[in-house]
C-alpha cells in the first residue's frame, strides 16, 4: 500500500471525528483570540540591566510577529492541542483495537504506524498553515509596521521552525499513545514529563552525569528552542555576556529536533514491531 | 491445497501456557471447527496465525507461503468481538476493510442485505445491537468474497434468534464451497456448520479430523479377549472396520458403517477368539466430546 492510499485509509478513519476538528479548529480560534487580544494592548516595559524601554507591540510587527505567534501557538497552545491529539490518535486505535482489526485485514504494522505518522504530519501541516494566516493577518491588519521585505523572507524559515516543533510534539505524544494505550494516561503522562520531568532531569540529575550544557539538548527543551518565547530573546543577551547560553540557537534546535523524530520514529517501528496488538 | 499450516506453535505469557506445540492443516474448502472450552486456545492460535500476537515458537504458513500482511488479504477474519470504528456507519466501517484489502467493487449493498443490515446501513456502530454489530462483522469478513473466512465465538452474546441468524449465515457459507475456519464453544454449533473438527484443550491439540470420526455418533463396539495381540488382528478386518482405540486391556472399534446383522460373539467365536468382554456403545455427541476433553486425547 502506498503512502496516498495509506493517507486516504486514515481519512476515511478520521473524516467524520469531531475530536480531532475541534482540537484543530480550537488551536486556530485560541491563537486568533490571543494574537488579537495582545494586539489591543498599549503596554511598554523594562528590558533589564541595559534600561529603556521595550514596546510590546513590536512583538506583533514583522519580522519579530513570526516568532512571537510561534511562541504562543507553538509552546503554548500547541504543546497542550497537539500532544493530545498524537496520545489520542495512538492510543485510541490500540485500546479500542481497530489497530488490530486493520492489521487482521491485511495492513502490516509498519503500514499502520506509516499511516498513522503521515496523518502526524498532515496535522502539523494543517497547523502551520493556520499559523502563517495568523500571523499575516494579525501582521497585516495590527502592526504599526506591515511592510519590508522581513515580511516574506522569514516566512518559510519560520514555517519550517513550527512545522518542526509541532511535529516532535505529535509524535511524542504518539509515543507515549503507543505506551499507555489509554488517551487519558498517555496525555497525563505527556504534560507530566514536558512540564515536570524533563525539567527535573535536565536541571537536578544531568549534571551528575554529563556536560551541564548538554542539558538544552533535551527533546521538549529543542521543541521549546524552535520559537523562544520574546523574554528568553532579551535575557540572551544577558546570558552571552556570561559566555554561555541556556538556550539552543534556531539551528541547533531544528537539528536537534529532527534527529529526535528520527529516534522517536524508530522507537515506535520497534515498539509495534514486537507489540501484541 | 494446504491453506493454512501450522507448526509446533507455542504461545506463553509468563509462566501460563496458552499453546502448547500446535500442529494443524487446514485443506481448500474444508470448514474446519476449533472446538474447546474457554481459555483452551482457540482465540490465541487464531491471533498469532492472523498477525495480531506473536507466537512463542513454532511456525505458521499461509498459502504455503511465509506469513505476511499479503496473504492476510486473501483472509476474512472475525476476531473475538466485533471492532469497528463507533462513530462511522456500516458504510464507512466496510469502506475502510475494503479500502484495506483492495476491494475493487466498493458497494456495499448486496452484503449488507445478505447480513440484514441494509436498512441501518447509515446508521453508528455505536447505536448497533450486539447481533446487528456481529452481523456487520459477518460482513467485513465476506467483504471482497476472501478465500478464507475466519470466525471466532461468532454467536457469543446472542439472543436465541440472533444465534439463528448468524448460524444460517454460516452454514450459507459453509456450503458455497468456501474455507472457513470457526472457532466455537459450543459443540451443537461446529456439529450444524463444520466438516472438520479441531479440539483444543489448555493449548493442546487433542484431535483433528472429521468431525463425524472424531465425535462419533455410530456405536462403538467395546470388546477384549484372552489373547488381545492376537484379537487385534481380527478386529482389522471386521467389515466396516475405520480404526480402534485401546483402553487398559479393552479395544473400542469405530465402525464407517455398523452391520447390525453381525454376530460378534459368534464371528469372533469361528475366528477361534474367546471374547472376555463384548458390548455395543451408543455414544451421545457431548460424551464424545466431554470424554475427549477429559482424556485428554481421542
Amino acid at each position: 500500500m502506498n503512502s496516498l492510499k495509506l493517507i486516504k485509509l486514515e481519512w476515511l478513519k478520521y473524516r467524520h471525528n469531531k475530536a480531532i476538528w475541534l482540537s484543530l479548529l480550537g488551536f486556530v480560534i485560541v491563537l486568533l483570540i490571543i494574537m488579537l487580544a495582545y494586539a489591543q494592548m498599549d503596554v511598554k516595559m523594562s528590558s533589564g540591566p541595559q534600561g529603556g524601554l521595550i514596546d510590546l507591540k513590536k512583538n506583533i510587527s514583522f519580522p519579530e510577529i513570526w516568532e512571537f505567534t510561534g511562541y504562543i501557538g507553538g509552546n503554548w497552545i500547541g504543546f497542550f492541542i497537539v500532544g493530545f491529539l498524537g496520545t489520542y490518535l495512538m492510543a485510541t486505535e490500540i485500546a479500542q483495537k481497530t489497530a488490530r482489526q486493520q492489521i487482521i485485514s491485511g495492513l502490516s504494522r509498519g503500514q499502520y504506524l506509516l499511516s498513522k505518522l503521515l496523518f502526524f504530519r498532515n496535522i502539523a501541516t494543517i497547523l502551520t498553515i493556520f499559523y502563517v494566516v495568523v500571523v499575516l493577518f494579525i501582521g497585516f491588519t495590527k502592526s504599526y509596521d506591515s511592510v519590508g521585505e522581513g515580511i516574506w523572507l522569514t516566512m518559510g524559515w519560520m514555517a519550517l521552525r513550527f512545522f518542526v516543533m509541532t511535529m516532535l510534539y505529535i509524535f511524542l505524544g504518539g509515543l507515549f499513545g503507543l505506551l499507555f494505550k489509554k488517551t487519558i494516561m498517555a496525555f497525563l503522562f505527556y504534560l507530566f514529563y514536558g512540564i515536570f520531568l524533563e525539567p527535573v532531569i535536565r536541571w537536578y540529575i544531568h549534571p551528575n552525569f554529563a556536560p551541564e550544557s548538554w542539558n538544552r539538548f533535551y527533546p521538549m527543551n529543542a521543541a521549546e528552542d524552535l520559537m523562544p518565547s520574546p523574554g528568553q530573546r532579551i535575557s540572551q543577551f544577558d546570558e552571552l555576556l556570561q559566555d554561555g547560553s541556556l538556550y539552543l540557537t534556531a539551528n541547533q534546535a531544528l537539528i536537534t529536533s529532527i534527529v529526535y523524530l528520527i529516534i522517536i520514529f524508530t522507537l515506535m517501528y520497534g515498539l509495534m514491531q514486537r507489540k501484541n496488538v | 491445497m494446504t491453506v493454512l499450516q501450522t507448526k509446533d506453535l507455542s504461545k506463553n505469557y509468563g509462566q501460563v501456557t496458552a499453546l502448547s506445540g500446535l500442529n494443524l492443516s487446514v485443506q481448500q474448502g474444508d470448514v474446519l471447527g476449533i472446538l474447546g472450552p474457554n481459555g483452551s486456545g482457540k482465540t490465541t492460535t487464531l491471533s498469532i496465525v492472523l498477525n495480531a500476537i506473536w507466537a512463542s515458537s513454532g511456525s505458521y504458513q499461509w498459502f504455503g507461503n511465509q506469513p505476511s500482511s499479503q496473504s492476510l488479504k486473501r483472509v476474512g477474519a472475525l476476531l473475538e468481538s466485533p471492532i469497528f470504528f463507533p462513530n462511522l456507519t456500516a458504510i464507512q466501517n466496510l469502506d475502510i476493510i475494503g479500502h484495506i484489502r483492495g476491494v475493487k467493487d466498493r458497494n456495499y449493498d448486496d452484503i449488507l442485505y445478505m447480513v440484514d443490515l441494509y436498512d441501518r446501513r447509515n446508521h453508528k456502530f455505536s447505536s448497533y445491537s450486539l447481533g446487528m454489530k456481529q452481523r456487520l462483522a459477518i460482513a467485513s469478513v465476506m467483504l471482497g468474497s476472501p478465500e478464507v473466512m475466519i470466525f471466532d465465538e461468532p454467536t457469543n452474546g446472542l439472543d436465541p434468534k440472533g444465534i439463528v441468524d448468524i448460524r444460517n449465515i454460516l452454514v450459507g457459507l459453509a456450503q458455497s464451497g468456501k474455507t472457513i475456519i470457526l472457532a466455537s464453544h459450543i459443540l451443537d454449533e461446529v456439529e450444524k456448520i463444520c466438516t472438520q473438527l479441531a479440539i483444543l484443550n489448555q493449548g493442546k491439540l487433542l484431535a483433528h479430523g472429521h468431525i463425524s470420526d472424531i465425535l462419533v455418533a455410530k456405536p462403538i463396539l467395546e470388546l477384549s479377549a484372552a489373547n488381545n495381540d492376537l484379537l487385534l488382528d481380527w478386529i482389522q478386518r471386521l467389515p466396516g472396520y475405520r480404526r480402534h482405540l485401546r483402553i487398559g486391556e479393552r479395544f473400542q472399534v469405530f465402525f464407517d458403517k455398523v452391520d447390525q446383522g453381525l454376530d460378534i460373539n459368534e464371528h469372533a467365536h469361528r475366528a477361534g477368539h474367546s471374547l472376555t468382554h463384548f458390548q455395543w456403545i451408543q455414544p451421545k455427541l457431548e460424551d464424545a466430546y466431554l470424554k475427549i476433553i477429559e482424556n485428554g486425547r481421542v
